[in-house]
């Protein structure tokens, strides 16, 4: 451009005294024009960090001069020093005052938004007048600003705006006739009512349907801002839950993503007070394409539509469930969206298109992206727990994956397959064979006790399996833990099952672990077995060798009631980490379905009064049933029900739980089955699969907030 | 606490160039949200560099493995830790147990007190991180949701009062999880061009408003200061210059609170001049005229997206039909997922407020539509007529998938000879793709997969190491009948963190490989002939120009047009790899390409008629096809 540089030396630092001089100076002075310069540099100066502090008077006399620029440039000026200068700022009041009277609605507008953020007394008392006036402005531009200084008076000082009768005056303004102030009291109405605890927020019926009228001539932000304010209307009937639903259903059209999402949450929330299932299916349907075409915008907008649709279909199967292609992902693709794409199609995988499905997946294991191609090759494993009828092609993916020799890629095949023989004993041993040509590769934890539970759990079909776990044990005490409490239970079954070849590694072993390793968990373990084994072994053969409690998929599933939550939290912070917004932000509240006679009988167990109320339990409350086991890979680590041993976790999930809990629960007895005392509800929150091993690879958990640095502790 | 803490805009090395204001308490807030993102970046940029020096530096991504970072794979939404909240008061480092019992002393009723005590002595993030080691605390986190067992929350010290326990105890559990809660706060960002905008949150907010939200800023700004959407035409420079208007408009569109106030520029335009105009009104009218013209009282306007008054000496109208297809093409050359997009970019200069219709050859085409705020829906959901009163300058009126493909008659390319005959299905655009590329990667032995590869076989390419170099072989050719050209197509892939030593081997820095340029083959067939030697990737001819970025590793493969139907283009080459390692090329090659006056689904506007004003204004409609194919290996 031409005049380019031209307003760069106002940056140039300017001496306080030069520029006081040039304010003061009395020449003629047509259009203000060395007025604007100054102040232009003063303002420069001051977003640069100089202090201009000293000006506060001389700053304050152009305040009679009545030209929007200069007067935005003063006021600019007066926020960024009124506090520093309490003790002057009174002597802009009167200017203040003349403004809040001023001909022009934007002078009369901006002069209460400025007073607002000067919260000196001075200033504070001298606005509650123009304040209430504002208020009944003739303008709807001065309304709707005078809407949001009332927010800001309650976040400053609730007593005052009680005490002046704000609040209702607020409430009239939902009934205003531009849509624009109705969305900004609305917006201020639902800012005070998240902030205050004796001010809830409820619409009624006739509210509501008229906000939802507003919608349609309302900028994008302003219906973000009433569709946010529905969530505070309960919905006393299914019709009234119906009518609203559907016409909240046309804003799924509109162009801005943060309004299409937020009418999702709406209309999720509603659903819960609609009885028809008819009704409920025709809505997910109407839900489906406005989530695809969410996928056509920029990476970013994909991202956050990817988290939420995690939540939704987890919540209504039907949304999306014939849509699978939409989240096959593109090589170009940034990584999160591809992380995020990967967990849906492994939900909206079923017998239809599996085929499709694994194919895909199998593509994926050769990607280049280490992280990425780990969790393909641990979606197919669990495809083939989700999908008895695909488990046959799921090996042999996951076979023809081993064979590539490629170390991740192995390692994460021998862990999932681990799960599969599992859930199909007896079914697929033929490929331990194939297995155990890998033996060598194996460094990680987790892989590597995988591993040994395998040759434990067939000691008696693999010929050398002895041997196997002999060079295993070689290195015992240098093992993590989760690897040496692999090794004891492996070799006390070889015992178990061949006591002559087993007969030489236990005493060894059982040694070790209780007299050298000073993890309590494995200490502990080891005295049980070598116990069990010495007062009687047929008793250690029967917890030892016990059947193992089935495992499916379903349990990586969310709580109901916690993605009840989530989805009332939807298209939020809550919604993209998956945690309940008070876990991690401040002043935050939590969201509690509100009761109402139309409320879904499942969800009335844990309705509340409010959406901001807790709700009060219902009936006898066992905390482990409500919080169900959270993921796969606990089951799979409670492989000795009769010891209950809730092992240290295999991902870190539970270290935080301390050595003492599992000492505890491993000697509860064989019922327990490990269940972990504290069970933790944020254990299923893990950004990958319910959890499922956050160790290997950062990138699954970088999701969630990690102030610490250490993931795992966060996502438990 | 408003919605948005404010914005920040970074420059291409990472330096702020302007912030917004921003009410957080801490001076240093948006300097916290920058250095977070500098230190991604360079985090980034160092394990890049440990990479091609050989070293698998553990990076912040936690995977030691060999992978290339790249910058477009951070989060866009992120948590910065340890940043204070809000509200918190430094001072407060008193104990904070010993606050709770006091508070607990003296109202057991007024929650509201609670509230704002609480807020009082926030802790600071130096004392905040013990208890989140300690093991006590996950009982506390487990009760935040079951409200169980209130009794014996282990951190607070035990409350004597018995009777009320429940209610205490409640009490005692939300301010231990509010004490627990983590500092920190969220960052939205996005790019643009070479530029960064950043938006930190620090409350509970959909973070696609904020998102969003930039995406108006950026273009608003684009409007302000550049007058062109093209994402570099907006500089650093551009801003630095204006500093004074993206601060007005900081003002106009964000208040202090973080309350979005509008970001419709017309209606901006009435709130703060754009450069170009304060010009043009200084030498007309002189600054005196300034004040005055710039009074139109706001608001007024009942259409919030138009400026009343608008007038023009030419009332134009040019609508755009821009089709976009985009998917994935699998190895054997059957398409996977074909996804065909439109989206109606109008430019309108019309004065007043004119009423338009727009009506469709064959509206049931159109799916998953989303409109501009202009248009009817009622209309549309009853006559499938757009009706509007448009926005003033360039808008996007509509976008839309059109579909069901497979309810489509094929009307393009009739006529094809390649591999690509077979159709699945689910898929009626697969005979439409207006290009095929065909690519093999052989590591120095065997393709690493063959196009018939047996599925049980291992595919997988690291398996085997030869000791030839490996090399590639891109071919690409036009689908389209001789009239249609396809232009802008660029053909892009990686050629895997092993290719790395290769530079060293080379010596210079922007690496040109052996260009097979030029070769005739029948159909599939890659039997290359003539094979040159480039030194220049600047050397268009007819078979592009190419140029290898020795940092991300990618080829990229520019052809300015393609139109030969019956001759493709063959891309040959080799390289080197490292060492130990195996090569580690891309599984898909991703092309783009554009069909100037192209449709595919053959959707039309078939009528556009203005009302409302007295005028004839011109009208344009013309349709163009972009598109987007990933191909895989």
């Amino acid at each position: 451009m031409a005049d380019s540089g031209k307003d760069a030396k106002f940056f140039q630092r300017g001496k306080v005294q030069e520029l006081r001089a040039d304010l003061q100076a009395d020449k003629k002075d047509k259009g203000w024009v060395k007025k604007k310069s100054v102040l232009k540099k003063i303002i420069a100066n001051a977003t640069m960090g100089n202090d201009m502090s000293g000006l506060f008077g001389d700053v304050v006399m152009c305040m009679n001069i009545q030209v929007l620029e200069i007067k935005k440039m003063v006021y600019l000026y007066l926020i960024n020093y009124g506090k520093a200068k309490p003790d002057l700022v009174p002597n802009a009041i009167p200017g203040f005052l003349s403004d809040c009277n001023d001909r022009n609605p934007l002078i009369r507008a901006l002069a209460i938004r400025t007073m607002s953020y000067i919260q000196v007394p001075a200033v504070i008392s001298a606005l509650i007048d123009p304040l209430r006036h504002s208020l009944k402005d003739g303008d709807p531009y001065v309304r709707k600003t005078a809407a949001i200084c009332v927010a800001k008076l309650y976040m400053h000082d609730r007593r005052i705006v009680d005490k002046h009768g704000f609040i209702s005056m607020l409430r009239d303004l939902l009934a205003d006739a531009n849509p624009t102030v109705v969305a900004n009291a609305v917006a201020a109405l639902t800012e005070i009512s998240e902030r205050s605890d004796n001010i809830q927020l409820k619409l009624n019926l006739t509210i509501a349907s008229k906000l939802v009228s507003a919608l349609n001539e309302c900028s994008e932000w302003g219906q973000t801002y009433i569709l946010e304010s529905l969530m505070f209307f309960v919905p006393n009937d299914f019709a009234d839950a119906e009518i609203l639903a559907e016409r909240i259903a046309v804003r799924l059209q509109h162009a801005n993503s943060a309004v299409v999402l937020t009418s999702t949450k709406v209309i999720l929330y509603l659903m819960n007070y609609i009885a028809s299932s008819e009704f409920k299916e025709a809505l997910c349907r109407k839900l489906s394409p406005p989530l695809v075409t969410l996928l056509s915008s920029g990476p970013e907008v994909q991202y956050v539509a990817l988290r939420n649709i995690l939540l939704v279909i987890q919540r209504r199967p039907i949304v999306l469930q014939n849509e699978v292609k939409v989240f096959f992902c593109k090589y170009n693709d940034p990584i999160y969206v591809k992380m995020a794409k990967l967990e849906i199609i492994y939900r909206l995988a079923s017998e239809r298109n599996v085929e499709q499905v694994l194919a895909e997946l199998k593509e994926y294991a050769s990607e280049v992206d280490v992280d990425f191609a780990r969790k393909a090759v641990r979606s197919i494993g669990r495809l083939a727990i989700k999908i008895e009828a695909a488990a046959d092609r799921c090996i042999s993916a996951l076979l023809s994956l081993i064979q590539t020799k490629v170390n991740y890629v192995v390692q994460e095949a021998i862990v999932v397959i681990k799960d599969i023989f599992r859930k199909y004993p007896n079914r697929y041993e033929s490929i331990i064979a194939t297995l155990c040509e890998n033996l060598d590769s194996l460094d990680e934890p987790e892989a590597k006790a995988a591993m040994i539970w395998i040759i434990g759990q067939y000691a008696d079909r693999i010929e050398n399996s002895d041997e196997l776990l002999e060079d295993f044990l070689y290195s015992f005490l240098e093992e993590p833990v989760e690897v040496q409490l692999s090794l004891l239970t492996a070799t006390v079954k070889l015992f178990l099952k061949r006591p002559t070849a087993g007969a030489e590694l236990v005493p060894k072993v059982l040694k070790w672990a209780t007299e050298e390793v000073e993890n309590p968990d494995c200490r502990d373990r080891g005295f049980m077995y070598w116990r069990l084994l010495s007062t009687d072994p047929e008793a250690a053969r029967e917890v030892v060798l016990a059947n193992k409690p089935p495992i499916s998929t379903e349990t990586d599933r969310m709580d109901r009631t916690l993605l009840d939550q989530l989805l009332l939290h939807g298209a939020s912070l809550a919604s993209i980490f998956h945690r309940q917004p008070q876990t991690f932000i401040r002043n935050a509240k939590a969201r509690y379905m509100p009761d109402s006679p139309a409320l879904d009988e499942t969800a009335r167990k844990n309705a509340s009064s409010h959406l901001y109320s807790k709700p009060i339990p219902k009936g006898p409350y066992v905390a482990s049933s409500t919080v169900p086991r959270g993921n796969l890979r606990e089951p799979l680590n409670e492989n000795e029900p009769g010891l209950g041993g809730a092992p240290p976790s295999v991902s870190g999930i539970h270290s935080r739980n301390g050595d003492e809990a599992s000492t505890t629960s491993a000697l509860v007895g064989a019922d327990q089955n490990g269940d972990d005392p504290d069970g933790d509800p944020y254990a299923m929150l893990g950004d990958d699969f319910g959890g499922f091993g956050a160790s290997s690879g950062g990138g699954y958990a970088t999701d969630a907030p990690k102030p610490k640095g250490d993931i795992d502790d966060l996502l438990s | 606490m408003g919605k948005i803490d404010g914005i920040i805009i970074l420059a291409a090395d990472g330096r702020p160039i302007v912030h917004s204001h921003f009410q957080h308490p801490l001076p240093s807030y948006p300097l916290l949200h920058t250095d977070h993102f500098n230190n991604l970046l360079q985090s980034i940029h160092s394990s890049n560099v440990d990479l091609s020096r050989g070293e698998a530096g553990a990076s912040l991504f936690g995977s030691d493995l060999d992978t290339l970072k790249d910058a477009k794979d951070i989060k866009p939404v992120l948590w910065v830790a340890g940043i204070p909240n809000g509200r918190a008061s430094y001072g407060g480092e008193d104990d904070e147990e010993e606050e709770e019992e006091d508070e607990e002393g003296e109202d057991d009723d007024d929650d509201d007190d609670d509230e704002s005590e609480q807020e009082g002595d926030d802790p600071t993030p130096g004392v905040q991180a013990t208890p989140f080691a300690s093991s006590g605390e996950s009982n506390v986190w487990s009760q935040g949701v079951s409200h169980q067992d209130v009794a014996s929350p282990p951190s607070p010290p035990s409350n004597p009062n018995l009777g009320v326990a429940r209610g205490r105890g409640d009490k005692v559990i939300s301010q231990a999880e509010q004490a627990l809660a983590e500092q920190g706060a969220a960052l939205c960002h996005i790019q643009s061009g070479n530029l960064r905008f950043l938006c930190p949150i620090s409350s509970e907010v959909d973070p696609l408003l904020p998102l969003c939200f930039l995406r108006s800023f950026v273009s608003i700004l684009q409007e302000y200061l550049a007058q062109s959407s093209d994402p570099n035409a907006l500089t650093e420079d551009l801003i630095r210059d204006h500093f004074d208007i993206v601060y007005q408009l900081f003002e106009e569109i964000l208040d202090k609170d973080g309350n979005i106030l509008t970001t419709e520029v017309n209606f901006l335009k009435d709130l703060v001049m754009p450069p170009s105009w304060v010009d043009k009104i200084v030498k007309a009218v002189g600054v005196a005229g300034l004040a005055s013209s710039s009074n139109p009282p706001p608001m007024m306007s009942p259409i919030p997206w138009r400026r009343p008054n608008t007038k023009y000496g030419n009332n134009e109208l040019y609508i755009d039909m821009v089709e976009s297809l985009e998917g994935i093409v699998e190895a054997n050359g059957r398409p996977l997922v074909l996804d065909l997009w439109a989206k109606l970019e109008c430019n309108a200069r019309l004065s007043g407020n004119p009423d338009i219709s727009i009506s469709f050859n064959n509206p049931k085409l159109i799916e998953d539509v989303s409109f501009h705020p202009c248009v009817r829906h009622r209309r549309w959901s009853k006559e499938k007529l757009l009706s509007f009163i448009p926005p003033d300058g360039n808008f996007e009126l509509a976008c839309f998938r059109i579909g069901p493909p497979h309810s489509i008659p094929i009307t393009s390319s009739p006529d094809q000879k390649t591999g690509m005959l077979v159709t699945s299905a689910c898929n009626g655009w697969s005979k439409s793709v207006p290009i095929f590329v065909h690519s093999e990667f052989e590591m120095g032995g065997a393709p690493r997969r063959s196009t018939k590869s047996n599925p049980t076989l291992p595919h997988h390419r690291r398996g085997t190491s030869q000791p030839s170099n490996p090399t590639f072989s891109i071919q690409v050719q036009s689908q389209l009948p001789p009239d249609k050209v396809v232009e802008n197509v660029v053909i892009t892939f990686s050629l895997g963190p092993g290719s790395h030593s290769v530079e060293a081997s080379t010596s210079f820095g922007e690496v040109i490989w052996n260009g097979g340029v030029g070769s005739r083959s029948g159909g599939g067939g890659g039997a290359s002939v003539a094979s040159q030697q480039t030194v220049q990737s600047s050397e268009v001819t007819s078979f592009g120009s190419f140029v290898w970025d020795q940092n991300s590793k990618v080829m990229k493969w520019s052809l300015e047009k393609l139109c030969s139907k019956d001759r493709p283009i063959v891309l040959k080459g080799s390289w080197k790899n490292e060492g130990e390692k195996n090569p580690n090329p891309s599984t898909a090659v991703t092309s783009r390409f554009s069909v100037p006056i192209h449709s595919l689904s053959g959707l039309k506007v078939s009528s556009l008629q203005i009302v409302g004003e007295g005028y004839k204004p011109f009208k344009g409609v013309r349709s163009m096809l972009v598109g987007e194919i990933d191909w895989r290996v």
